[in-house]
């Protein structure tokens, strides 16, 4: 019987289905050189698979399960400048975008520092915290909702969301700092713009406690990644507010 | 807190030794293959939301390494124009001492044209199904059975016929 070199490794891979594979088994049954021609394929498909098991066994090096788990290797925050990006994506776009990008590319050296992969996924997921628009990382969901309404020392136990220090920038609007808890904590800083949160910096807290360090934002100011401290101080005019000074900022709907 | 993307990442994360597997069917060097699925991991989860959840994850991964390695071949065939060869030798003298055969495998296995290498690294290595590997390829699968019959035909010519590991 004539059966095609594809058709046996149809069978030999098992792709072929009752009656069809029937058939293929009675004729090897009866025909030794297509026996022979099995087992070829099989001892070959057998040693290909022999040959590269060994590194199922293997211990899987760090760096990959750091690639999963973080979107990035460990270290110190990684802060990568998406000002580029977004002076690239201002260039290719419209007029009208351009002036409103360009009231924070110019003013405030945007550096949002994160793994883009966590922030990607929290994009992703039903309870998104930020939205692409126009080019600037917009606050949306919990994150929004914590930076409008929570006080400092008011975010329950176990929040998702922590604000930390509120003061006002150089151009005179409100900015908060923040914390997101999750499977890897995140930091950043907000900025008020056109009635919307835009997140100016956001990067992954340092050190794995991370509810230790984002409890107490508001004194310890210390705990905050060095790139955040910067940030802060590139942009604030003045001192932080004071409790009651935050929830007069808050009770005027940020303005 | 367990997220649904927690429960993703434990999942990607118990997928890396056959990922590992793949890549390295695909590049000799075991360093490289690593090098080749940290960027692909990278790129993935950049990308998390592009994973349709009715699909298969492991199909999904092993496409975005067959794409970080097809950009890798094409970036080498752009340097290798002007340094050239130097691996073949090297390729040669790995031989001494493989006592399992396992380095004959790896160098006949590099023989292959990439079209070859990946129909046989997902069909014959990873085991997945013709109509699978054929949608991470990207081919029809008449396509695909054609690529594998011709990768096989290889394999048995530079291994040597009926011969067992």
């Amino acid at each position: 019987m004539n059966i095609p070199d594809e058709l046996l490794a149809a069978y030999v891979d098992g792709e072929l289905e009752g009656g069809e594979r029937e058939r293929i088994e009675q004729a090897i049954a009866q025909d030794a050189q297509l026996a022979q021609r099995v087992a070829q394929q099989r001892a070959l498909r057998d040693r290909l698979r022999g040959a590269y098991s060994g590194v199922l066994h293997e211990a899987v090096p760090q760096r990959l399960v750091h690639a999963v788990k973080l979107g990035t290797p460990t270290g110190p925050a990684q802060v990568i400048d998406l000002a580029r990006v977004r002076a690239e994506r201002t260039r290719r776009g419209n007029g009208q975008r351009q002036v409103k990008v360009r009231r924070y590319s110019i003013a405030a050296s945007l550096a949002v520092g994160l793994m883009a992969g966590v922030l990607i996924q929290r994009l992703a997921t039903p309870g998104a915290v930020t939205e692409f628009h126009d080019g600037a990382l917009l606050a949306r969901g919990a994150l929004a909702q914590a930076l409008n309404e929570q006080l400092a020392s008011s975010a329950a136990p176990g929040a998702a969301v922590r604000v930390g220090l509120t003061f006002r920038s150089k151009a005179g609007n409100y900015c908060r700092t923040f914390a997101l808890s999750g499977g890897r904590s995140l930091v950043g800083l907000a900025c008020r713009d056109q009635d919307q949160w835009q997140l100016l910096n956001l990067m992954a807290a340092e050190g794995a406690g991370g509810a230790g360090t984002t409890q107490n934002l508001r004194m310890a100011t210390s705990a905050l990644p060095p790139a955040l401290l910067q940030a802060v101080s590139e942009h604030i005019s003045g001192d932080p507010l004071n409790a009651a000074a935050e929830a007069k900022a808050r009770s005027t709907g940020w303005h | 807190m367990n997220s649904p993307s927690d429960l993703l990442h434990s999942r990607i994360l118990e997928l890396l030794p056959k990922l590992r597997r793949f890549a390295r069917s695909l590049t000799r060097n075991p360093h490289d293959a690593d090098d080749l699925l940290q960027g692909a991991l990278e790129r993935a989860l950049a990308h998390l939301e592009q994973w349709q959840t009715d699909t298969r994850l492991d199909s999904w991964l092993y496409t975005i390494v067959k794409h970080a390695w097809i950009d890798e071949l094409r970036s080498r065939a752009r340097r290798e124009r002007t340094f050239d060869h130097q691996g073949q030798a090297e390729a040669v003298a790995d031989h001494r001492g493989d006592a399992s055969g396992t380095l004959a495998v790896e160098q006949a296995m590099a023989c292959l044209p990439a079209e070859q290498r990946l129909a046989v690294a997902l069909v014959l290595i990873e085991g997945l199904p013709y109509k699978e590997a054929a949608q991470i390829i990207g081919v029809p699968m008449g396509t695909l059975t054609s690529r594998l019959a011709r990768g096989r035909q290889a394999l048995q010519q530079l291994l040597g016929p009926g011969e067992s590991a």
